[in-house]
């Protein structure tokens, strides 16, 4: 029975506190992009376990998926590889049965930010979104191993120029202070030694080759081993430093839990993280079950990053959408899928936000709801699902309670019902003839309630 | 066990008025036209500067050449710009051959080079040393989490409480330099595209949808300082923004033809944001890709060609709009490149670099002094001006201010910069 203080034991919904849809829509929005309102449904009969088991429940190679997958591949017909490599992953998110593996790839894509932009080779980023999602819910250490091999990664951090006697130190710097230990936990000397450890690690084609010949085998240090290291040997001495858990457990709870987690609460998961080598699936695990991810502090208190804004409102409204329109509205919100803004990847949370990023996240709402979205890649049939038939109000509540769990304030609900009863010279739409107005009302409400701050949350 | 109440995220000033921390700035343009109704002023006559940052770290030893000096062309001989190349301006310093738009600047009179600025114990993190540069803190704790210089002297200057926009940051993301405790900067993206839209195959009037909006957007109650609050103060000010964005866009016109490249487009916006006399004192704007660890020979002529059309295509408009004398454009970068270059035709992060300014009433030609490449620091350039001296001297010569609560410690100046 777990210890109800206790942020990280596992949560059991009191009497006062059940398990309900707002609970679920954020289990789901956390662990995923969001649900459609069949499956938050679902996850109130079945419960809170229950939900978390079939979020963890991802096969190693999940077969059928990935045939359904590579059908929906070649529907897309997409010629130019760019486009193909975006739209296949954003078309992946929405119809995943996995959602948490969708997602911690995303994490790891900016976790182990490469970008397009100098890689220049859409396959090798393919291959490198695969190895992510091979270890998204593996072992970190075997993951830092793979990346530090990934063909994409060597381009990008030009691992490929770095051999003896002309060392390149830009991978050795960033594996330390991005990917591991975070700034400022080692040395100018630690990155020139650790450089000198991973010449030689260079690519051909869309494989890694141990080039022997230009591997600098001398003794280094690096943060006080030494010894004849080779790049593992720096990956091994890495992931020993206790800094490396800490560093890791605090983005994991900044992406999952709170924005600005204290060190106190962190600290107990990074010391699970250490304790459990670095198994990811473990750590997940015990996220979702917490206390802490499941109060009220955590709830809501996230900006949902464009990838959850956009799939989310799709997924809710079960609207059909072009998965390139949808790659394209996130980019235009600042979430350009392969091409994050450095190495350090999207800054997040708030830094969403901006004048910019919120009129893209409107429009992008208005096209979701357009009468012609055709011409767009999206259509979304108000008729199907919604309420029409039961008046403005019921409309305006139905919308509420899917898109934004009844969270807003009075004086909202009742604008937007004042929107939803007039004609647009102010005067009210009589009873008998509301339905004819249904479904523009439909469309303008949907963009209106996504426009809110409150559609922002997660 | 630790009590992980949720945290304030707005801090309240001595009149009670909640604004955005430290680290977030308000996202919004003009919030404050909805928050009471204090007298707008747009002073035409303020200087103004315009900060243009050079993201990766700009190979200064490639862009202002010391091309009769032999250990540069010993340390790059792959690299290294030769005297019939270099575009010089005098007998020990010249441009890169990439750059004679610069030159034209350059014998417009309108260029000054600030040697060697630098800072004691350089940084070659590109986030923590951007970090230094932003907050003026050279301990890279401190400048994580710290204002920025210019936000700093927002915070203090008079005329940001009256400005309709004091400053503002062209790109997705709010810089650290122009974070304030009191006062909201914009980072404002893609200018052009600012409209809310229209579904064409609705009868609902596109009005009336703003109006809805606007509406359901208004502020509620006292702000609490949590996410939904910073998100309703952002939308508010999208939706203003959106409006007056249009409108200034508008009404802009000019026969100057900006570079097509990110950085000629967001200097024509900030050339636009100009001629609406917004008063605005403050602009920044950044180009990326200046982190040329490999191929450097080929990436760095056309990064620096970029920025050379782009500038001369800003002074041109400035020069169009009457305001040479009022506006100073300074270019610098988070760090130099290593005097040696290395085996990829590439130069790793280094540590001091030249700063350019341009316009307003700089002094001409070159100040500083020039660091000894004979007397080098684990293979970098020593600085010889501290960059905080040179913030001094633009906080106290140019936009009139008093450095001291700004930058703190006593500092320097670089003497004779500003005319």
């Amino acid at each position: 029975m777990g210890d109800r203080h206790d942020p990280w034991a596992a949560h059991r919904p009191p009497a006062d506190r059940p398990w309900d849809e707002r609970r679920a829509a954020h289990l789901l929005r956390r662990a995923g992009f969001g649900a459609s309102a069949a499956d938050v449904r679902l996850s109130v009969e079945r419960g809170l376990d229950d939900t978390v088991d079939w979020l963890l429940d991802v096969p190693e190679a999940p077969g059928g998926f990935e045939a359904t997958l590579r059908r929906a591949a070649g529907e897309l017909a997409l010629d130019d590889e760019l486009e193909a490599l975006r739209g296949r992953w954003v078309d992946r998110m929405v119809r995943t049965p996995y959602p948490l593996l969708e997602k911690m790839t995303l994490f790891w894509h900016d976790h182990f930010a490469t970008s397009l932009d100098k890689v220049a080779e859409p396959r090798l980023m393919a291959d490198q979104n695969d190895t992510l999602r091979r270890h998204a819910l593996g072992d970190f250490g075997e993951l830092l191993r793979a990346v530090s091999r990934d063909p994409a990664m060597i381009e990008w951090l030009d691992n490929q120029r770095n051999a003896r006697g002309a060392p390149n130190e830009n991978f050795a710097r960033e594996v330390m202070e991005l990917f591991t230990l975070g700034p400022g936990h080692y040395t100018e000397a630690d990155v020139q030694e650790a450089a000198r450890a991973f010449t030689g690690w260079h690519r051909v084609g869309r494989s890694f080759r141990f080039d022997r010949a230009r591997h600098d085998d001398g003794v280094k240090t690096v943060l006080g081993r030494s010894g004849r290291l080779g790049g593992d040997d720096v990956l091994s001495i890495l992931l020993a430093q206790e800094r490396t858990a800490t560093f890791l457990a605090t983005k994991l709870v900044r992406w999952f839990v709170v924005p600005d987690p204290e060190p106190g609460l962190v600290g107990p998961l990074a010391d699970a993280l250490r304790r459990g080598g670095y198994r990811i699936r473990p750590i997940l695990e015990r996220i979702l079950r917490s206390n802490v991810f499941h109060s009220e502090i955590a709830y809501k208190s996230l900006v949902k990053s464009p990838a959850e804004f956009v799939i989310g409102s799709v997924l809710a409204l079960g609207v059909k959408a072009r998965p390139l329109f949808l790659a394209g509205a996130m980019a235009r919100m600042g979430q350009e899928l392969f091409y994050p803004p450095d190495v350090s990847g999207w800054e997040g949370h708030r830094a969403w936000i901006n004048a910019t990023t919120l009129l893209e996240r409107s429009r992008f709402a208005l096209d979701l709801s357009r009468a012609r979205g055709q011409d767009l890649g999206t259509l979304f049939d108000p008729t199907i699902g919604l309420p029409l038939d039961r008046g403005p109000d019921a409309l305006v509540d139905h919308l509420l309670a899917r898109l934004v769990q009844d969270e807003v304030p009075v004086r909202v609900r009742r604008r937007l019902r004042d929107f939803a009863r007039t004609l647009d010279g102010g005067a009210e739409i009589a009873a008998g003839r509301w339905a004819g107005h249904a479904v523009d009302k439909a469309r303008g409400l949907v963009h209106l309630v996504l426009s809110l701050p409150e559609a922002n949350l997660s | 066990m630790k009590n992980w109440t949720r945290r304030r995220f707005l801090q309240t000033t001595a009149a009670g008025t909640a604004v955005a921390t430290v680290g977030l700035g308000s996202p919004g343009l003009f919030g404050r036209v909805l928050e009471a109704d204090e007298g707008r002023s747009s002073d035409r006559t303020g200087t103004i500067l315009v900060l243009l940052e050079l993201a990766g770290g700009n190979d200064g030893l490639n862009t202002i050449v010391p091309y009769t000096d032999d250990r540069y062309h010993r340390a790059r001989p792959v690299l290294g710009i030769g005297p019939g190349e270099v575009l010089a301006l005098d007998d020990r310093f010249g441009l890169h051959p990439a750059m004679d738009s610069l030159r034209r600047v350059h014998d417009d009179g309108r260029l000054a080079i600030v040697h060697g600025v630098g800072y004691p114990g350089p940084n070659r993190s590109h986030f923590e040393s951007m970090d230094i540069w932003h907050s003026a803190r050279t301990d890279a704790d401190l400048a994580r989490t710290s204002t920025g210089w210019l936000g700093r002297y927002l915070d203090l200057a008079p005329y940001a409480r009256r400005a309709e926009l004091p400053a503002l940051a062209v790109g997705g993301r709010l810089p650290r330099v122009l974070r304030a405790a009191r006062t909201a900067v914009p980072a404002v993206g893609r200018p052009d595209d600012f409209g809310l839209g229209d579904d064409p195959g609705s009868p609902l009037d596109r009005q009336v949808r703003r109006r809805a909006l606007e509406d359901l957007l208004k502020r509620e109650g006292d702000p609490e300082g949590d996410t939904l609050d910073f998100l309703r103060q952002a939308a508010r000010d999208a939706v203003l923004t959106s409006e007056r964005l249009q409108e200034i866009a508008g009404t802009f016109r000019t026969g100057v033809e900006f570079p097509a490249s990110p950085v000629g487009q967001a200097l024509r916006f900030v050339a636009q944001m100009l001629a609406a006399d917004l008063g605005s004192r403050i602009y920044h704007v950044s180009m990326g890709g200046f982190d040329t660890h490999a191929g450097q020979d080929v990436r760095h002529p056309r990064l620096l060609g970029d920025l050379a059309d782009a500038i001369e295509a800003w002074t041109d408009e400035v020069r169009g709009q009457g305001r040479t004398e009022q506006v100073c454009l300074v270019s610098y970068s988070e760090f130099g490149r290593r005097v040696s270059e290395n085996a990829s035709a590439g130069t790793d992060h280094g540590a001091a670099g030249p700063v350019l300014l341009v316009g307003g009433r700089i002094r001409p030609g070159f100040h500083g002094r020039f660091p000894d490449l004979g007397d080098l620091a684990d293979g970098d350039p020593k600085y010889t001006t501290d960059f905080r001296d040179l913030y001094a001297t633009i906080l106290a010569d140019w936009l009139g201010a008093d450095p001291g609560p700004v930058l703190g410690a006593a500092v320097g100046r670089v003497e004779g910069l500003f005319a």
